[in-house]
């Protein structure tokens, strides 16, 4: 929590008869990172794949053409189950000889009716325009005293032909027949061209068309009824074999993977050398692992790390309840090894956030069940983001539970006002319950209360900063550049509490002699000078950019005004009215409400959590976050369909 | 002359504040969108990047929302 897991660098020294114990203990770890192995000399060299290496491969190669020709590349979704390694080993090449015999013979053939299909359909298509001649086609290859030409014309030829010679005749049609005395033929064909003719290529048939159609649709049909028995040979096939086909080609992925391992240690004349990083409470499991190797000897040495050298990759550690808050910090980026990880108050900030933005309980219960039913992540799987959905959904979780609360302090339900119906108003702390947020009354203290949730939020970034600058630069220039903006923000608040108290806000004069104003604008003041020493002109420059991010959290509320305006635009100027008018009114703002509201969720979803992530990432992490952690990547299996035995 | 009521043009300039805060932030997403697009294209890892660079704008009509609301009061 806070800080990221801590790691250890280790080498990992042994005789090359331990290479393939090793790699199989740190590969079922699923605990050691890996460090590239790139300083090679004369007595160390970049590792070889392990024996084996290259038959896995090899038949990966041939299961995968074999998973492609089955057509289960890219539709896997259906298969489900589980098959041991052990069963996959013994049948493998068995499988591999008679799958490849069985299916060769059914795709060969496959793609011969294929081909054949697609020659007779060109053919069909080829006839069509010449449906209209009723004599064999034979005929017009006629090569004697005759010249044929067939196409379509822009303008009719047959005025002009008629001038140029009286031997001619014309079949019109879809594609024009045009058969002229040969001793013309230069001439015709310069008179077509102005016509604007273009050739239809006669078809290969030499039969009268009509005939021949009906010849080669029964042909056509005959195929395709072939095709339709092979799909399903093919279909019955993959049926049988499909969990198999797919077990393997993990299995072996998995074994390729293992075997080429070495590439990346190190490798000398006696030994090898593994370079890495182990979270430090899993190293005592490590070390006892390659103690327990049987074959050959490997020792683990621990080194030890100073700040500057390679950063250890980054693991976060944080309880899971956190957990899906992590993928919001990946998506921007890790935070370095001694950097704090924001992500367990991002856990508290980011749902309320939401929720004071979207701030409906009707909608939070559709968020709710939308995330607890699985629809979210169905619906996030058809959009093809499938990676982040559990994550996602369960964010959405907490967003549509502080959407409840803060929908009920807002009395909003679709937009309507129960409790208020229902008489429930109380107030604490000074405070009407429910809040309407909509009332013009209001809008003024709501966009306050905004820039003051701000403070808060850019206060704790501050306070963060001020560790994480600390860690890296030492405690003075902690103090001088984060406590210095900690001092102008604490400025601004008291000169802005000042400004509301005397109503400069609204038309007031400025009471330049007041002493909380000057109190305000001293600690700005010294705030500034502190940052200055350290960040130069930076410093100064960057104050508008602190205003203007504590105006920029008014959007929490301005978000739920946009849509409370959406919602009652569709509750009381369209549903309402159309209820009222009884009838096929009542079914009509039925859909309207439906529909309405639909459309409000869906922006509703979208638009408070890319506005509450924007002031994380924008106002918030600026602060004090620098980021560019590596992702702690360990050696590991990830098994969907074997099962290790 | 007196163009305009006084309540009728402060209603006019609070709609300029937002109208054209709004266009302002439209163009500017629509220039960052379209490089941010690009960019996945090439590398679809930085969407949370992209995403982030597309709404920074919103700012914009933030303030134009707040000017607006400003104007409003004095009505």
């Amino acid at each position: 929590m806070l800080k990221t897991e801590r790691m250890r660098r280790v080498l990992l020294v042994g005789t090359h008869e331990a290479l393939p114990g090793t790699v199989d203990h740190l590969y079922g770890l699923g605990r050691f990172h890996v460090v590239d192995f790139k300083d090679r000399d004369d007595t160390l060299d970049i590792g070889t794949p392990l024996p084996g290496s290259e038959k896995a491969s090899a038949k990966l190669l041939k299961m995968m053409s074999i998973s492609q020709n089955l057509g289960l590349a890219d539709g896997a979704g259906s298969v489900s189950g589980t098959m041991p390694t052990d069963q996959i080993k013994r049948d493998l090449d068995v499988a591999i000889a008679h799958l490849e015999l069985e299916l060769g013979a059914e795709i060969h053939a496959r793609k011969e009716t294929e081909s054949l299909l697609s020659e007779k359909r060109a053919e069909l298509s080829a006839l069509a325009p010449f449906t209209h001649i009723d004599f064999p086609l034979s005929l017009l290859r006629y090569q004697g005293s005759l010249s044929v030409f067939c196409g379509r014309f822009r303008i009719d030829p047959e005025n002009e032909l008629a001038k140029l010679t009286g031997a001619y005749d014309i079949v019109r049609g879809e594609s024009t027949v045009l058969i002229v005395d040969k001793a013309v033929e230069r001439e015709a064909a310069e008179l077509l061209a102005r016509c604007g003719f273009v050739e239809t290529p006669l078809p290969v048939s030499a039969g009268i068309p009509i005939d021949e159609i009906a010849r080669l649709k029964g042909e056509v049909a005959g195929l395709e009824k072939r095709m339709c028995e092979l799909d399903a040979r093919i279909g019955a096939l993959r049926k049988k074999n499909d969990l198999f086909v797919l077990a393997s080609i993990e299995e072996l992925s998995i074994e390729a993977n293992k075997a080429e391992t070495p590439l990346r240690f190190g490798v000398g004349r006696h030994g090898f050398l593994i370079d890495g990083w182990v979270p430090y409470k899993e190293l005592e499991r490590v070390r006892s692992g390659l103690a327990g190797i049987d074959k050959g000897v490997v020792e683990l040495v621990e080194l030890s790390w100073c700040e500057g050298t390679d950063e250890p990759p980054i693991m976060l550690d944080n309880p899971k309840a956190a957990r899906p808050m992590e993928m919001l910090m990946e998506m921007f980026s890790l935070p370095k090894y001694n950097e704090i990880d924001p992500t367990i108050i991002m856990l508290a900030t980011f749902p309320i956030f939401y929720g004071l933005m979207l701030g409906d309980w009707g909608y939070g219960i559709v968020l709710v069940v939308l995330s607890l039913s699985g629809a979210f992540k169905k619906l996030m799987d058809k959009l093809g983001m499938s990676g982040g959905a559990p994550g996602l959904s369960k964010i959405l979780l907490y967003c549509g539970i502080t959407s409840i609360i803060f929908g009920l302090v807002y009395d909003e339900f679709f937009g309507f006002e129960l409790l208020h119906g229902w008489g429930m108003h109380f107030e604490l702390l000074g405070i009407a319950f429910p809040v309407y947020r909509g009332d013009e009354s209001m809008v003024g203290k709501m966009l306050i209360f905004c820039v003051y949730i701000g403070v808060v939020h850019l206060l704790i970034g501050y306070i963060i900063g001020l560790y994480n600058v600390r860690a890296e630069h030492g405690l003075r220039t902690a103090i001088l550049e984060k406590g210095g903006w900690i001092l102008t923000l604490v400025g601004l608040v008291i000169v802005l509490v000042t400004a509301l108290k005397e109503g400069m806000l609204s038309g007031g004069d400025i009471p330049l002699g007041n002493p909380m104003l000057l109190a305000g604008i001293a600690t700005i003041v010294t705030g500034i000078i502190m940052t200055a020493i350290v960040e130069k002109i930076n410093g100064i420059l960057e104050l508008p950019g602190l205003a203007s991010n504590l105006l920029s959290y008014t959007r929490i509320f301005a978000i739920g005004l946009s849509s409370i305006g959406i919602a009652l635009a569709f509750n009381e100027e369209m549903a309402m009215p159309a209820i009222d008018s009884g009838g096929i009114g009542i079914a009509l703002g039925v859909i309207i409400l439906v529909m309405g509201h639909a459309l409000n969720i869906a922006l509703g979803i979208i638009g408070p959590l890319i506005q509450s992530l924007r002031l994380h990432y924008v106002e918030f992490f600026t602060k004090f976050y620098k980021g560019g952690g590596v992702k702690f990547n360990p050696l590991s299996v990830r098994r969907k369909y074997t099962k290790e035995v | 002359m007196v163009l305009f009521e006084n309540t009728g043009a402060i209603a006019i300039a609070a709609g300029m504040a937002i109208g054209l805060a709004a266009l302002a932030t439209a163009w500017a997403e629509k220039e960052i969108g379209s490089a941010a697009i690009g960019a996945m294209a090439e590398n679809d890892k930085i969407f949370g990047k992209a995403l982030i660079m597309v709404v920074i704008p919103e700012t914009i009509i933030i303030f134009g929302f707040l000017i607006a609301f400003l104007l409003m009061g004095k009505m």
